[in-house]
């Protein structure tokens, strides 16, 4: 299984019944991940720093992708190529500290090609961190889904920007862009931007924008059963990640996300 | 001995005076019900005991077991024995159930419950609501129908064994067989010699589980007490009797609560194609 200082590879299946199920190139902060054709995959990448990560899907291949992102970053950047009848699933959870660029863009090339793409991001002290997550429509019959959940709390910034891209003639594509950001703090500051560039007409398309604060009212049930403020926020930032958080079916990953985002929350 | 004591409670719910100077004794062990029309402030006193924030004390106290609680933390209450089974129990989605109890049953002990211990706890709690597993596996509260959101109050009143326990219409929503089965739930307490303080419009749950004294509520205020007698004279007559017999007003409370000021405007913008 390959590895280096930087990153660790896991893959949660089997890999000997895949001889040659993908290829992946290290040269210093760029990853180049290619997948063979018609198969599933799952990885779980963990990433302490800078990194410029390429994914090519290839055609009727399902690539699942964790990515878990702890430490001083800055910048994470993430493109991918999804072929016909192809589909990406990533799921990011991220744990970064100080001020982090996440700078994304995927191309459904193929027809019927997908790109699933859901974040689970936490921002506290003075963390900013910046999220732009483009899915271009390139064919017939894409699906591209952006499902962001961000919880900040102290004085830290979270933003969201997403964009799904339906290009003219790409008929019976569908683009969701779905943003949430939940403020703990006085200081702490969300921004959420759904956006859809739209170019034809027999699409679907939809987007959903959610910013607030935590519910006084579940703090109170969860603080009137005796937990202190601490856990019962550490609990609800969990279950408001959980439906990022269940993509990644591993539990050792599980458990050290959960360790991660303990010490993110204290 | 006195658990609960109230003196010349005055709260304020977004600036506006609910409770204007309640007095109130819960002695160990006995069962109080409390009574008055709809927005007297019963379950504003019961969220003032609390200490929910957003029932802002601004004169008086109140006291558990000699001890000045009224600057204590919601947490600090629980913790000290005190236990409100909610009117409207809030949904906290994706959190399990489960998870929330168990850090529920920590918080109150030194050193965590072993995973054992804690199934096996909350197997007999389970039991003893009678409902089924699944329960403690789902969302907090997350999908849960009214009945089921009651029972889960009544689930963790089994399993936190609280010391003083008050239930803000327990009873509301759940059919025949439910009230029967809370009922059951409730006795069990008061057989530990546990003190209960229970709201219920209702006089069925009060046949099954016999309050020792009641009080009513009225503009703000404790305005009468006595004993179970009082219990069956309200529902039999309802509040008129003390307008007629005390001489009491009792304010119309009016819904003040205003209309959403909503923007709606369009998120979508036509270009030319390019």
């Amino acid at each position: 299984m390959p590895s280096n200082n930087n990153f660790v590879f896991h893959s949660i299946k089997d890999l000997s019944s895949h001889k040659g199920a993908f290829n992946c190139a290290i040269k210093g902060s760029n990853v180049e991940i290619t997948t063979a054709e018609n198969l599933e995959l799952y990885f779980i990448l963990y990433i302490d720093k800078e990194v410029n990560l390429h994914v090519t899907v290839s055609r009727d291949c399902v690539l699942h992708l964790g990515l878990i992102c702890k430490n001083i970053v800055s910048r994470v950047s993430i493109s991918g190529n999804v072929g016909e009848n192809g589909e990406l699933y990533l799921y990011f959870a991220d744990f970064s500290e100080n001020k982090s660029d996440f700078t994304w863009s995927f191309d459904l090339d193929g027809a019927n090609s997908k790109g699933v793409i859901k974040v689970a991001s936490v921002s506290s002290h003075k963390d900013i961190k910046h999220y732009e997550i483009l899915i271009n429509h390139n064919n017939v019959g894409t699906y591209g889904l952006t499902d962001c959940y961000g919880v900040a709390k102290d004085e830290s910034t979270l933003s969201f920007i997403g964009n799904g891209h339906i290009f003219k003639g790409k008929k019976d594509s569908k683009a969701v862009q779905n943003c949430r950001v939940m403020v703990f703090d006085e200081k702490a500051k969300g921004v959420v931007k759904p956006v859809l560039q739209i170019d034809d007409n027999d699409i679907e398309a939809s987007h959903l924008a959610i910013l607030g604060k935590i519910n006084p009212e579940q703090m109170f049930y969860m603080t009137s059963r005796g937990l202190s403020e601490s856990i019962a926020k550490e609990l609800i930032t969990y279950g408001y990640l959980n439906p990022i958080l269940n993509g990644f079916n591993d539990e050792e990953c599980k458990d050290n996300i959960s360790k991660l985002m303990r010490e993110k929350m204290s | 001995m006195e658990y609960l004591r109230v003196e010349d409670l005055h709260v304020n719910v977004e600036g506006k005076e609910i409770l204007r100077g309640v007095n109130l004794v819960v002695n160990e062990g006995e069962t109080l019900a409390l009574f008055g029309p709809n927005g007297h402030g019963k379950s504003t006193l019961f969220l003032a005991i609390m200490g929910h924030p957003s029932y802002v004390v601004t004169s008086g106290k109140i006291y558990f077991k000699g001890v000045d609680i009224t600057e204590m933390t919601t947490s600090e209450r629980s913790k000290l024995g005190l236990f409100l089974g909610m009117q409207a129990p809030v949904e906290v989605p994706g959190v399990v159930n489960s998870d929330f109890l168990r850090a529920a049953v920590n918080a109150r002990r030194d050193k965590p419950i072993s995973t054992v211990e804690f199934y096996r706890k909350l197997n007999a709690a389970i039991e003893e609501v009678k409902m089924t597993f699944d329960l403690a596996t789902r969302g907090l509260n997350e999908g849960f129908s009214g009945g089921e959101k009651k029972r889960n109050e009544i689930l963790q009143m089994v399993l936190l064994d609280p010391e003083f326990i008050m239930l803000d219409e327990i009873d509301s929503g759940l059919d025949v067989d439910a009230i029967t089965i809370i009922s059951e739930c409730i006795k069990h307490e008061q057989e530990k010699g546990k003190t209960l303080f229970v709201i219920s419009h209702y006089a069925r749950l009060f046949e099954q589980i016999k309050p020792t004294r009641a009080v009513v509520m009225i503009n703000g205020q404790v305005v009468l007490e006595g004993g179970p007698e009082l219990v069956e004279k309200i529902d039999d007559e309802g509040y008129e009797f003390i307008r007629k017999d005390y001489g009491i007003n009792i304010d119309k409370i009016e819904d003040e609560t205003p209309m959403n000021q909503v923007s709606i405007g369009a998120c979508a913008v036509k270009e030319n194609a390019k």
